[in-house]
């Protein structure tokens, strides 16, 4: 018996219209699944979860029993984006980003929106992000952040909106790459119809953006991905972009700076590095500038760096972009750096630092989603419609301690997609992270990570806090059929 | 990839000795099963010291309770040795050690190497856990470990990791076999006037069987059997390949290959002198009577190989 796919109740369905009929580009998909029963469903999710545990495709959990690892739960109904609403996300993504490495360019360097007051001085300057040690260094061609991970929701009427941009070490990306994999091998009849786009090429991109990075003369560079070793949350990414990529995975401890230059330690003797692919945060990147109990980093690498012996990707302090304080001037940096108007919305925000806004924060804790300005993981936040009160309470308690570490919104209904629970369909929250990289030009990834709040009503699309994935679809042309 | 890490030579060579000794410890399992089966109702004591003589094999190892009946003494003994219970040399172990290394080289390692490593370890998880019993795991983990060096072999280019993954296959296999025949041997070459001749043959079978030789060696010898003659293959045969013979010469190529600028090294040379030793100097060896220091000697250089190649490519 078929079974029945029902339209979220609040907010946008991404796959449904209201009388619950399948919304035009998701016809044929669901169509297809209706011609499976729960039993079939549930042997093909068993397959799937199977399949995931024994390549090991986990991430780690923190704050559990060491070296937890667990798997990413995926959803099999695909997210499916039309060929032109993807050029024009494209367009914004591109945008926003060469805006971004603008911004990072000039606080760096001639701080030129800071002293005409686009973004306030003391603010850009206070963030923990904002490296002074690095004042002055332009990295190669200007490129701040080579991969760039922007967080989308779609608002009420189905349209995106950016919710946070990462230009530290976004992650996720290795997950669009297997989530597609799955896909294909456990429902490879849902692909009947359509047209979706490779999502595949992605460490052939990569590395081509890496190398077009490397320091000036470096003919045939050699590059590697920096990880903080086997623990790391991430570290299953770390591993598969490197084997994607056929370059080496180093840890600090792989890597000697001697006379400014880096280089490995191989079984042939030290061999140079060009490009330095880092998942390590700023803070562990090297002891003697930032973190000086780090063992995670290397001794002398920014130094190196700056000398120009070096790319690091993403470079140092760039994230005093995705800073979310900085976040409610973006709009702003795109009108000063390029002179157009921002194609992408993004989500009013407060700033705790302003009195007013902490003001209005202070009394509307109910209404709003109070979040730390350098927090990340949904950690450290207030979802104020879904918080008890007791919680509430404890979380002004805490907010008046620093309210300037805060920022606010309020609460998006953001949209919903149809997501299998188990024994049916049932709509749940969704965001994505589309990738991209910043080369000799600038490239999206055609697809992204689609999180999903397993949890019904939920808000939280977080993989450490009950969420899971989906692939992510673009399409080639709207339908074939 | 051109270059290899020596953290990641590191980690490839334990993974290939790891995995060498998982798979030596799950055929030690199984034939000290078949050997109690065989030898209990005739000599208990001997199949009692069977299980106990892999603490001589694996030193370093809790010693075994003395005084328990052979049922006891296969349970503690399948406890220990595969899923690890108080003994951090036991198969479960040596197969999660390999798995750690396996991690940390993935980009080395085809998803097909990397996914029986993990399918391999999975179950032992589950052994470890209590849903499965060690005497239905030691068959599926033994032919998990056999899966993984098919795959290993089908499936890995055979460049520089390769070379690394395969040094460490050998050595440990010298390595153990060495002080298999060490341990279990001596006591059969004084034959005493009263032996018992069934039981003196499944013993001299059983560690055939240990080094995974038994029917190579019938190939070879037929069916008489007699301790030299088992000395004698397991050192000198350069086709068996589990014999000392076999392993010096494969690491002797192996080391070749990874030469830097043609200039040979202190492994390399190391590991050359045992092979001369091993194919011109046989008969000198075999004449010996202090068998057990000939042992002894030829694991210390084993020793040292392990030693220099850890100097001379691992800590860079």
């Amino acid at each position: 018996m078929a079974l029945p796919w029902k339209a979220a109740p609040t907010g946008y369905d991404e796959a449904l219209a209201a009388n619950d009929t399948a919304r035009g580009l998701y016809r044929s998909v669901i169509e297809t699944l209706g011609d499976f029963d729960a039993a079939d469903v549930r042997r093909r999710e068993e397959l799937q979860e199977v399949s995931l545990v024994n390549q090991g495709i986990t991430f780690t959990v923190y704050g559990e029993e060491e070296g937890t690892e667990r798997t990413f739960p995926f959803d099999f109904v695909p997210r499916i984006i039309g060929s032109d609403e993807w050029e024009s996300l494209e367009k914004g993504l591109v945008q926003r980003v060469t805006a971004i490495n603008l911004f990072l360019e000039d606080v760096y360097g001639d701080q030129r929106c800071l002293r005409e007051g686009v973004v306030p001085f003391d603010l850009v300057l206070s963030r923990s992000d904002f490296r002074r040690e690095l004042i002055g260094t332009r990295p190669r061609h200007g490129v701040f952040t080579h991969i760039t991970g922007v967080d989308l929701l779609r608002g009420e009427q189905g349209e995106f909106l950016v919710l946070e941009d990462n230009c530290r070490c976004p992650s996720g990306v290795s997950y669009v790459l297997e989530n597609r994999n799955l896909l294909s091998r456990v429902f490879p009849e849902i692909f009947a119809n359509y047209g979706v786009r490779p999502v595949d090429s992605y460490p052939q991109m990569l590395l081509d953006a890496l190398k077009f990075s490397a320091p000036r003369g470096r003919e045939r560079p050699s590059v590697a991905v920096l990880t903080p070793g086997l623990n790391n949350s991430a570290y299953f990414e770390h591993s598969f972009l490197a084997r994607e990529m056929g370059v080496p995975l180093v840890e600090g401890r792989d890597l000697i700076v001697e006379n400014d230059q880096v280089s490995m330690r191989t079984t042939r003797g030290r061999q140079r590095v060009d490009v330095l692919y880092r998942r390590v945060d700023d803070a562990f990147l090297d002891p003697v500038v930032f973190n000086a109990g780090s063992l995670l980093g290397v001794p002398g690498l920014i130094h190196a760096w700056r000398a120009g012996n070096i790319t690091i990707a993403n470079a140092p302090g760039a994230g005093v972009a995705d800073d979310k304080s900085i976040y409610p001037w973006m709009p702003d940096i795109i009108r000063f750096f390029l002179d157009e108007e921002p194609l992408l919305a993004q989500v009013h925000t407060l700033i705790g630092r302003k009195p007013d806004d902490a003001a209005y924060i202070r009394e509307h804790l109910s209404e709003l989603v109070v979040k730390l300005t350098d927090g990340a993981g949904g950690y450290g936040m207030l979802v104020g419609p879904t918080a008890s009160s007791a919680e509430i309470a404890e979380f002004a308690t805490v907010f008046e301690e620093r309210p300037e570490a805060y920022i606010a919104q309020p609460l998006v209904e953001f949209s919903s997609h149809p997501t299998w629970t188990g024994d049916g369909y049932a709509p749940r929250r969704v965001d994505m992270r589309p990738f991209v990289l910043y080369g000799e030009s600038i490239r999206v990834l055609p697809g992204g990570l689609t999180r999903v709040a397993l949890q019904e009503g939920s808000y939280v699309v977080n993989s450490s806090q009950g969420g899971g994935s989906k692939d992510t679809w673009v399409l080639a042309e709207e339908l074939l059929r | 990839m051109s270059v290899m890490l020596s953290r990641s030579a590191e980690n490839i060579y334990w993974m290939g000795r790891y995995l060498e000794r998982g798979a030596n410890l799950c055929r030690m399992l199984q034939v000290a099963e078949q050997l109690t089966v065989e030898i209990r109702g005739l000599a208990p004591d001997e199949a009692v010291g069977f299980w106990a003589g892999f603490a001589d094999v694996y030193p370093g190892s809790p010693p075994f309770d003395e005084g328990i009946d052979v049922d006891a003494a296969r349970m503690a003994g399948l406890h220990a040795w595969l899923l690890g219970q108080g003994n951090v040399l036991s198969v479960a172990t040596s197969v999660h050690h390999a798995r750690e290394n396996a991690r940390a080289i993935r980009e080395y390692l085809t998803r097909e190497v990397f996914e029986q490593i993990n399918e391999c370890w999975l179950r032992l998880d589950a052994g470890l856990r209590g849903e499965a019993g060690p005497d239905v795991l030691l068959g599926q983990v033994q032919q998990a470990i056999f899966g993984i060096g098919g795959t290993i072999s089908r499936t890995l280019i055979r460049d520089e990791a390769w070379v690394f993954l395969d040094v460490g296959v050998m050595l440990e296999r010298v390595y153990r076999v060495l002080l298999l025949l060490r341990h279990r041997l001596p006591m059969l070459m004084a034959t005493p006037d009263d032996i018992d001749i069934p039981v003196h043959h499944a013993l001299l079978r059983a560690v055939l069987r240990s080094a995974g030789s038994l029917e190579n060696y019938r190939r070879v010898h037929g069916a008489a059997l007699s301790p030299r003659q088992v000395w004698s293959f397991l050192f000198f045969d350069q086709l068996c390949p589990h014999s000392v013979a076999f392993g010096i010469s494969n690491m002797q190529e192996d080391l070749a290959g990874i030469e830097r600028g043609g200039v040979l090294t202190d492994a390399a040379m190391q590991v050359g002198r045992l092979a001369s030793q091993l194919r011109y100097e046989a008969q000198d060896l075999l004449g010996r009577h202090d068998f057990s220091a000939v042992c002894d000697g030829l694991a210390a250089d084993v020793d040292r190989i392990h030693e220099s190649l850890t100097r001379l490519y691992f800590t860079v």
